[in-house]
């Protein structure tokens, strides 16, 4: 035999009664009201209580229905969904409630995950960069055009060239730079193009010697953190004298959490290779 | 002849009225205003109509709720009456002096008062 009233089991029903009762209650009504029920059993039952004195009590204090009932009686109605959600929870013993609960709880996490990586914001590009190779550089020309800068190297085929640029993310959300989006190769005058990023985190500023910086693929780059991305190429390819051919956008593959996507970043500046180059590169 | 479905809406409609006038005396726990109801005969069809009638009260304002831990009892939810239940009151305990002198007036055939009584509203 337990020790209080509410363990009795003509109790035990009637408040079974009642929780199936007042599933048709806004929550917090149906909870106050059983915490008042069972405060009063408590009060009014003694630990001696035999069954007869609780069966008493009990058919004095009204049926579950006629409780509900009154309770309604100031109560906004529920809504056909909500009674149905009540009635089916009311159907549940703790096990099938605490999944449903388990349940919901994954379907809400997993939604804002998703939600949450989808709005994750596209890394952008800050203001160092530069020609990796200082004869590149010493040669190169910034024009502007319609608003547009493009900055162009002569060609040097069959030479590496490339560029490197500072890249952040600036979303709550770690970003690993995988490859080139659908495995292109994304450069001037190249058949392939090797994209690195550097591993030295740095302030947004200048980054220090990207000389001295370690490259390496995929790359992390932290939320609001920035990194050194490196573009390298051996040039090929035939450009005639006066053509020039360029880049100013990068689509790069990236994980963010558990999901990969192609992300389109702008680089501010076109980066560009100018003709001729080498004599027979060109079909004659 | 009113059956017992218009005596239990009679009551519903006195109910909160008593709870009010018992609170008004001094804050009590749920089951000592059940049983201050149950002990004025014929007011209560059922103990447990008491709680959803202090949730009502409650959510209109006229009574206040909180839980006291009084020593060696276990805590409970303690009513009072507010200030606007306080005026509720005053405002049903006239309005109830002259209808329930009416309605005794119609039930025992006074009708020439109850007449009187209209007549005098109808002016």
């Amino acid at each position: 035999m337990s020790g209080t009233a509410l363990d009795r089991q003509v109790v035990r029903d009637y408040l079974r009664e009642l929780d199936a009762a007042f599933a048709t209650l806004p929550g917090q009504q149906g909870r106050e009201l059983k915490e008042q029920i069972r405060a009063h059993l408590e009060d009014t039952l003694g630990p001696d209580a035999d069954d007869q004195e609780a069966a008493a009590v009990l058919a004095r204090l009204g049926s579950p229905s006629d409780l509900a009932a009154e309770a309604k009686l100031g109560a906004a109605p529920a809504s056909a969904g909500t009674r149905w959600l009540r009635a089916l929870l009311a159907r549940l013993d703790w096990r099938g409630r605490a999944l449903a609960v388990a349940t919901v709880l994954a379907i809400v996490t997993l939604t804002w995950y998703f939600v949450s990586v989808s709005a994750a914001e596209v890394p952008t590009i800050g203001l160092s960069e530069g020609w990796w190779y200082s004869h590149d550089a010493r040669r190169a020309v910034m024009t502007s055009a319609d608003g547009a800068q493009q900055y162009t190297a002569p060609m040097r085929t069959g030479q590496r060239q490339g560029f490197f640029v500072d890249i952040n993310n600036p979303s709550d959300w770690t970003q690993t730079v995988l490859g080139f989006a659908g495995g292109d190769w994304q450069a001037p005058g190249a058949r392939y193009a090797q994209l690195e990023l550097g591993v030295r985190a740095y302030a947004h500023g200048w980054p220090g010697n990207p000389y001295t910086t370690r490259f390496s693929l995929p790359g992390v780059i932290p939320p609001h953190q920035w990194r050194l991305l490196r573009v390298m190429w051996i040039s090929g390819g035939c450009l005639p004298q006066g053509a020039a051919e360029g880049i100013d956008q990068l689509r790069l593959q990236v994980r963010v959490g558990w999901t990969s996507r192609a992300e389109v970043v702008p680089l501010g500046q076109g980066w560009y290779l100018s003709g001729p180059s080498s004599p027979g590169s060109c079909p004659q | 002849m009113p059956g017992e479905g218009g005596m239990t809406e009679l009551r519903r409609g006195v109910l909160g009225p008593c709870v009010l006038a018992l609170l008004d005396l001094r804050p009590r726990f749920g089951l000592e205003i059940v049983r201050d109801l149950a002990a004025a005969d014929g007011l209560l069809t059922s103990d447990g109509t008491v709680y959803p009638l202090l949730n009502r009260l409650r959510d209109a304002g006229l009574v206040t709720s909180e839980w006291q831990d009084h020593k060696g009892e276990r805590a409970r939810r303690y009513y009072s009456i507010t200030e606007v239940g306080r005026q509720s009151l005053t405002s049903f305990r006239a309005e109830w002096a002259q209808f329930s002198d009416t309605v005794s007036g119609v039930l025992s055939h006074r009708t020439a008062r109850v007449g009187a009584v209209l007549d005098g509203r109808r002016r």
